[in-house]
């Protein structure tokens, strides 16, 4: 606390489900500056897992690893007990179709040369045409695969996964969208012409829920970064499997805090597993079931938080083995 | 209020800047302004000639610049618009040259919708090559565009010296004019194809609306403002540049197969004539409003074609109208956007504390 009041812990609802919702296994994830390594983790329902470290030991990929925003290099990540993955593009052959064309086409010509039924410049000219015939084949194909084809973060927000990011107007947020227009963004069933009455209601409705100050017409970056960090959560869908925060209440007031907190409670009633990064000590004591520290790209062994207290996490940032 | 008048009539301003600004230029070179506009004014809307003249380039102008509005909406520098007309063209001239050869027998009125949609197609694959360079190869549009607009010239100039020569031999002009129920139906003796006008509409119309009312429209402006988090917020970037680039394409191929088949009767050297580069340019000074799309594609129109009637009332060199473009795109740019211009210009100081102050972390241990 930045100012001597104590504000006490709030009492949290005990949830125990034993339905697993992320599960990790042997996952490796290297990037060029760092690598984690052996990475296993279970995540219930409705459980609140807090990652604690300095900023850039790794918590952030492992978030997005779990998200598909991130590829692992090994291992499974698995959602309700499937990989995540993207959706491969039922078209996916086509290139390979135009390779096999202008080989096939190729290796006749090449025969029709040896044999001396055409000459040196036909031999060219048609070789010509088998690449600009392929090449149109692999056009083609290219167009249709990325048409058909989902990205593995798509599949997870599919899936019921969220994902808020801590750079708002990096990656949260587009600047000079109003709310509304976020809001038609982001629900999750999107019909072609916009409904943009029903979006006003919705977003009006989010706005009051998360004491969001704003107005529908306002845009993004109009907004504080308290508020705007209130309306990244009020995007998010209803309900969800699992949460993935970056710093979920960075730059917010206490009482602002504790209302985010309030609201991923009830999320947690419906069987929503939160995991969460931060660099608030506090926060993580107070909000997770259970805690993993990482220290320069090593996960500790993950502590049951009724267990353990700020100087052993303290000492696990701080790359100490206790 | 005050506000959206304001909006409304603020795009007059910097036009009657440059009006001022010419006549002022005119003056310099002691010909009459007001001569010198009427005469202007004449060329481009003067007589029924002139005016179906002014239209008749002004439709292809329209349709690139409606693509245009599409894959600028999406943060898509589509330079390579130029390109996709010359593939439209080219492919509109392979049904008015060679299908019309190859089935003699075929009811007349067979050969037009098949030019158009395949034009469409030429320029919406010519558009793809573009953004799948992009989006699998990382070239970006502006470079591929450009490298696709060379090739395209080069192709058109490949089929007018090679294949489709005309039969007396080579020259570099053209092939041979096409037979004439293969062009768009003409408005009496001039070169304006009211179809061409009416899918133009159709175009704006629709691209309009989807870009105003649709989650495709919403995705495609997201995009252009913040590509990160759109794909964040679940839109993808793929998906979406492709398609935006192809539809481009497409107009863009149409509008190729309007000069060929109304401004022009056979493919020549320079079919596109700068509509490209101009519509890119008609779009940016629009600031992506279609209807002040349709505004300035028709006054620039006008001033192309009524540079050629100053020329023979005043003294004054054609590349007049050339001068009033220039100062147009000037001023516009000075004065178009008039919250920038009203806006206090801020001292750093006063910027940094405009940001919001990022809290400090408090790490405890």
């Amino acid at each position: 606390m930045m100012f001597g009041e104590e504000i006490p812990r709030q009492p949290r609802p005990e949830l125990r489900s034993e339905k697993t919702v992320l599960e990790l296994k042997d996952v490796k994830i290297r990037t060029y500056r760092l690598t984690l390594e052996n990475i296993n983790l279970t995540v219930k329902e409705g459980e609140v897992l807090g990652l604690a470290g300095l900023e850039g030991s790794g918590q952030r990929l492992l978030l997005q690893a779990c998200a598909g925003l991130l590829p692992v290099a090994s291992g499974q990540v698995l959602l309700d007990g499937e990989p995540l993955k993207g959706k491969r593009s039922p078209f996916f052959w086509v290139p390979w179709l135009a390779a096999a064309v202008f080989v096939v086409r190729f290796i006749w010509l090449i025969v029709l040369l040896a044999s001396g039924q055409i000459n040196g410049l036909r031999f060219a000219g048609q070789t010509g045409v088998a690449i600009l015939l392929a090449g149109l084949i692999w056009l083609i194909g290219t167009v249709l695969i990325s048409w058909t084809s989902e990205d593995p973060y798509h599949v997870f927000k599919r899936r019921g996964g969220a994902y808020v990011p801590a750079g708002r107007l990096e990656e949260g947020l587009v600047s000079g969208l109003s709310l509304t227009e976020h809001m038609v963004l982001a629900e999750p069933k999107q019909e072609f012409v916009i409904d943009w009455a029903k979006a006003r209601k919705d977003i009006e409705e989010r706005i009051k829920h998360y004491n969001i100050k704003g107005r529908p017409d306002s845009r993004a970056e109009e907004l504080s970064g308290g508020n705007q960090q209130r309306l990244m959560l009020g995007l998010l869908d209803s309900p969800l499997r699992l949460i993935l925060l970056e710093h979920p209440t960075r730059g917010l007031d206490v009482t602002s805090a504790d209302r985010i907190w309030e609201l991923f409670q009830e999320r947690r009633r419906e069987g929503t597993a939160v995991i969460f990064m931060s660099a608030d000590l506090d926060e993580l004591l107070d909000r997770s079931d259970r805690i993993a520290v990482f220290s320069g790209g090593k996960m500790s062994r993950i502590l049951q938080t009724s267990e353990t207290s700020i100087d052993e996490i303290g000492h696990l940032i701080g790359g100490q083995e206790l | 209020m005050r506000e959206r008048v304001l909006r409304t009539v603020w795009p007059a301003v910097p036009i009657i800047l440059a009006v001022a600004t010419t006549a002022l230029l005119v003056m310099v070179y002691q010909a009459d302004p007001v001569q010198t506009f009427s005469a202007l004014w004449e060329g481009a809307f003067g007589s029924p000639q002139s005016t179906f003249l002014t239209l008749a380039f002004w439709v292809p102008l329209l349709l690139a610049s409606i693509g245009l509005l599409m894959t600028f909406t999406a943060g898509l520098w589509n330079i390579g618009v130029e390109g996709q007309m010359i593939m439209g063209a080219i492919a509109a001239s392979w049904v008015a040259l060679k299908w019309t050869e190859a089935m003699p027998n075929a009811p007349h009125w067979i050969f037009l919708p098949c030019s158009i949609i395949l034009s469409m197609v030429a320029g919406a694959l010519w558009a793809a090559l573009a953004a799948v360079l992009k989006t699998r190869g990382g070239v970006h549009e502006i470079f591929g565009g450009v490298a696709l607009n060379n090739l395209a010239i080069i192709t058109t100039n490949y089929f007018i010296s090679g294949p489709w020569q005309p039969p007396e031999g080579g020259t570099f002009r053209g092939t041979e004019p096409f037979p004439e129920y293969s062009l768009f139906p003409l408005y009496g003796n001039t070169r304006f194809a009211p179809l061409s006008l009416v899918l133009a509409i159709i175009a704006l119309i629709a691209v309009a609306l989807a870009l105003r009312g649709t989650i495709w429209g919403l995705r495609l402006k997201a995009l252009g403002k913040n590509m990160r988090a759109s794909f964040m917020l679940g839109i993808s970037s793929e998906r979406e540049a492709i398609t935006s680039m192809m539809l481009c394409g497409a107009l863009a191929g149409l509008a190729g197969a309007v000069r060929v088949l109304s401004w022009f009767d056979s493919l020549r050297q320079s079919i596109s004539g700068g509509i490209g580069f101009l519509a890119i340019l008609i779009v940016l000074l629009a600031s992506l409003r279609p209807l002040l799309v349709v505004v300035i594609s028709l006054i620039f129109s006008g001033l192309l074609t009524g540079g050629s009637v100053v020329e023979l009332r005043t003294q004054l060199h054609s590349s007049l109208s050339g001068i009033i473009q220039g100062t147009l795109v000037l001023f516009m740019l000075l004065f178009g956007d008039y919250r920038q211009l009203f806006r206090k210009r801020k001292t750093p100081a006063e910027e940094v504390a405009e940001e919001q102050p990022v809290p400090v972390e408090a790490v405890e241990s």
